[in-house]
């Protein structure tokens, strides 16, 4: 089979994977625990910007913003632009200075996670002066950040799955 | 690094960048009705979000006692308390009947509800970004239902439509803190605003605001929907006080309504898609405010 083929195909199966990741972070009470639910779309395009670089990684995580944006507390567009952003910078990062490893996986899914709902939670309830902004950050953010750091680990392990999978038959092919 | 900045990819993502950051923009400017882009995905989304939906009712109806049998446990023991308060209050059934019929008279409530039209809606999905119970539904513009519709199920009011696709919508609930709804205590007809708060919205109760000093407005009282501002139709049920508080700035009282209708856990709702007093023109404009 011809390389392009299989770079589709790969691209297709990143693709479903993100529509069935962001269907299953959204179905009420599935993953629940206490009032926290991970962003498994978000830490899903995380791990592909590890392995596939800053211009697929970027195009992913704009992708899988998009996805969440549908069922979103927030405006239309914007996890799509925040993740747009942070993929590609996780993208340039493992290109240039850091390994795709788990831990550092995992580093950059909180980094995503913080600053989207940090941004998110600065402009819709800090500058607004509500009250208990404080609670809603400790019990509310952080929860959601750090399962999503969790669900990060098996999505990262299943992104090298696949990457590696493509690459074996990608690489004899290039040959 | 560096060398990538001079690239074709670079100059392509930065125009897809700004193509999102334009998205976002046009989201924010048109006050939560949804660009082409997200009503065209919705079509795709939402049917499989029903399915998956429908699954996890499944699973959890399947599963679910199961998993929480300490919380069932303790749950029997406060039904049965329950009970034994519920047939104390039998009681004084017949006089609460008689009053009750007096204050649906008074409201009016029976001669309003024949106005309302209902579009009946599942919750399809709820983000986990969902800090105040905000939710998904399979039901959009061309269902009839518009911005800022009111979402209720058949205990009461659950919130309004803060955003409306072709084939779903959003609902921001009356535990948001940016929402505001005009009640009425039912008893004492003292008005005020219904609002949330973080604090409030983590136990599941919201907030009746602006409640004269001198209210006499007391725990168990009955709220619903004042009507002012025609975008919701009066009398809708929004909850039983809770207790009632002094503000801080020491100028007005406020209540702490619990709602009457399961917030966090709707799965079915109806959308009230027109009544008799419907105020259209102050539908797209009033994004965040309700009178």
């Amino acid at each position: 089979m011809p390389k392009t083929r299989f770079v589709v195909l790969k691209f297709l199966l990143y693709a479903s994977v993100a529509v069935l990741l962001a269907i299953v972070q959204n179905t009420p009470d599935l993953l629940t625990i206490g009032t926290a639910k991970p962003m498994l779309a978000a830490a899903f395009a995380v791990a592909v910007a590890m392995f596939e670089g800053e211009f697929a990684g970027a195009l992913l995580g704009g992708f899988c913003g998009v996805l969440c944006d549908f069922f979103s507390y927030y405006r239309f567009g914007y996890y799509a632009l925040m993740l747009f952003c942070c993929c590609l910078a996780v993208g340039l990062l493992v290109q240039g200075y850091m390994r795709p490893v788990v831990m550092n996986c995992c580093l950059f899914i909180l980094v995503t996670m913080l600053f989207s709902q940090g941004v998110a939670f600065f402009f819709v309830f800090l500058i607004r002066g509500y009250e208990g902004t404080g609670m809603l950050f400790a019990l509310g953010i952080l929860p959601l950040c750090l399962y999503t750091v969790a669900a990060g680990i098996p999505a990262f392990f299943g992104v090298k799955a696949i990457h590696d999978w493509f690459k074996k038959r990608i690489e004899p092919a290039e040959n | 690094m560096k060398e990538f900045f001079k690239t074709g990819r670079f100059r392509v993502l930065l125009v897809i960048g700004c193509l999102l950051f334009s998205f976002l923009l046009r989201s924010i400017y048109t006050g939560g009705l949804m660009p082409l882009l997200s009503s065209a995905g919705g079509m795709l989304m939402v049917p499989l979000s029903r399915m998956s939906a429908a699954a996890g009712t499944a699973i959890q109806n399947r599963f679910g006692p199961f998993l929480s049998a300490g919380e069932v446990h303790e749950e029997n023991q406060a039904l049965r308390a329950e009970i034994q308060r519920l047939e104390e209050q039998l009681i004084d059934y017949e006089t609460v009947k008689m009053e009750n019929e007096q204050f649906r008279e008074l409201l009016e409530i029976k001669e309003r509800n024949d106005h309302l039209i209902f579009e009946p809606a599942t919750v399809v999905g709820r983000t986990p970004d969902d800090w105040f119970g905000s939710f998904t539904i399979d039901v959009g513009t061309y269902h009839g239902v518009s911005l800022r519709c009111p979402v209720i199920t058949s205990d009461g009011l659950v919130g309004i439509v803060s955003e409306v696709g072709r084939g779903y919508s959003k609902v921001q609930t009356i535990l948001d803190a940016s929402v505001n709804v005009g009640g009425v205590d039912i008893h004492t007809l003292d008005t005020g605003i219904i609002t949330g708060t973080i604090p409030l919205a983590q136990e599941g109760n919201c907030k009746l605001g602006f409640l004269p000093r001198e209210s006499g407005a007391t725990p168990g009282d009955t709220i619903v929907t004042s009507g002012t501002g025609g975008l919701l139709p009066r009398g809708l049920i929004i909850g039983e006080i809770q207790s009632v508080e002094m503000e801080t700035s020491g100028l007005s009282l406020y209540a702490v309504v619990t709602p009457a209708a399961d917030i966090r856990g709707a799965r079915q709702v109806f959308v009230i898609t027109d009544f008799g007093s419907k105020d259209d023109e102050n539908t797209p404009a009033a994004a965040g405010e309700e009178g």
